[in-house]
């Protein structure tokens, strides 16, 4: 699958919907892809908390002077087109045509291959359950590593999207969870990768640490206080978790070159 | 005419359009309803990623299965179809794209007749113990759903997909 198609598909899919097996197996591999969705998600977020101006006074005064307006009959449709009767009845077959012919493309298009349908009811659960396959399956740490990332993205993400809306107790269960996702999972994850591997995709793994700290913080001063430990504990460990990998990152860069030419981006 | 032109750019415009974004308030509900459930993926995620031997990745995951398992017979139960129909999905995708692919590895590592195959096959039954009952349940609660025949008929080819990946 090109990353074109994927981002095409990531474009036509943003907000929290279900995507192909297909395409997640290309976002785990491909940090150019991964980039683009983290910024999606980023824009669906911003989206969601754009100020909106208050309307109640222009709608009163359109309603005032919609009740206002006398009452005016209008013609019927086909007597509003101009042209003799045979030349209405053309138009209306030609635009019938066209509209079929458009539907039957968005059909063909719609006919995505997908071995079972994907429930969309709780696009978290779905998330969820959708990670622990591919970890169940997952055949080398680095896509253990990048699958447990994905996971704690999404668990982050649902508590800010929900941070003015959930109750402490069931934002402080998904921050629970995310801490238990980094620590017992990433952190521990980042200790199996081979060494010629490491410091790359500690780094890659960092920086995405380091951006959901920065997002959660903040997001703290703008959020009910029931919602600010949640969102604290989540920038903190993220905050730990980056700081711990790029020192590990570092520590393998000066094993594997006493004299290193090249620093590690200091991010975080 | 004008009736059917409406009704088709109606029909085509709904195609057009992304999903409608969850209202916040339903997103609340399913979060508090399904918390256990993301805590139980999570912890045996977590397991899963520190096995290497895929019979014990078959088996986490089967445990994962029964407890959603669990949660449709309660959702029969109560006769919500949608919950039960849903969970149900979640479930055959979690047998298909976790338990099958663990036991077809194994299989194709194992010898006839070996010590292995035998839990091998304890393993597969593991999850087959898991499906049937629940093919059974949904058939007594709901007698007329379609949605609900549609899960059944995938969750019997999921039944077979099992079957089949532990023959030699």
């Amino acid at each position: 699958m090109k990353c074109r198609h994927v981002q095409k598909t990531l474009i036509a899919t943003s907000g929290r919907r279900k995507l192909s097996p297909e395409v997640h197996a290309h976002i785990a591999e491909c940090p150019r892809c991964r980039r683009w969705q983290t910024r999606l998600n980023e824009l669906d977020y911003a989206v969601t908390i754009l100020p909106v101006p208050n309307s109640s006074q222009a709608k009163a005064a359109f309603q005032q002077k919609l009740l206002a307006d006398p009452a005016t009959p209008s013609r019927r449709w086909h007597e509003r087109i101009p042209g003799k009767p045979w030349q209405k009845i053309a138009v209306a077959a030609a635009a019938s045509v066209v509209i079929v012919l458009l539907w039957s493309g968005v059909l063909k298009r719609e006919h995505a291959p997908e071995r079972i349908a994907a429930p969309q009811a709780d696009p978290l659960l779905a998330s969820v359950l959708q990670r622990h396959s591919e970890l169940a399956t997952a055949q080398t740490s680095a896509q253990r590593i990048r699958t447990l990332t994905a996971l704690s993205e999404d668990l982050d993400s649902e508590t800010r999207s929900l941070a003015r809306v959930a109750g402490s107790e069931d934002l402080a269960a998904l921050a629970g969870l995310y801490e238990d996702v980094v620590k017992k999972g990433i952190v521990v994850q980042s200790d199996e990768i081979p060494a010629d591997d490491r410091p790359t995709l500690l780094i890659e793994i960092a920086d995405r640490l380091f951006r959901t700290s920065q997002t959660a913080e903040l997001m703290i001063q703008d959020v009910p206080p029931s919602a600010a430990d949640p969102l604290r504990q989540i920038a903190r460990t993220a905050r730990d978790a980056n700081n711990l990998l790029r020192a590990k990152a570092r520590t393998e860069v000066a094993i594997q070159d006493p004299n290193p030419v090249r620093h590690l981006p200091a991010g975080g | 005419m004008v009736t059917m032109v409406l009704g088709v750019l109606a029909a085509w415009a709904g195609a057009q359009a992304p999903p409608r974004r969850m209202a916040p308030a339903d997103q609340v509900k399913l979060l508090h309803r399904n918390r256990t459930l993301y805590q139980a993926a999570v912890k045996s995620g977590l397991e899963v990623t520190s096995q290497f031997d895929p019979l014990e990745r078959a088996h986490s995951t089967t445990l994962l299965a029964r407890q959603l398992s669990d949660e449709i017979k309660s959702a029969a139960k109560e006769q919500d179809s949608d919950r039960a129909a849903e969970l149900c999905r979640h479930l055959v995708r979690l047998v298909d794209q976790g338990v099958t692919p663990n036991l077809s590895q194994a299989r194709s590592r194992i010898p006839a007749g070996s010590e292995a195959e035998r839990l091998l096959l304890q393993r597969r039954d593991e999850v087959l113990e898991v499906l049937k009952p629940l093919e059974e349940t949904l058939r007594n609660q709901f007698k007329s759903s379609k949605e609900v025949d549609a899960v059944l008929r995938e969750l019997s080819a999921g039944r077979a997909k099992v079957e089949s990946s532990a023959k030699k």
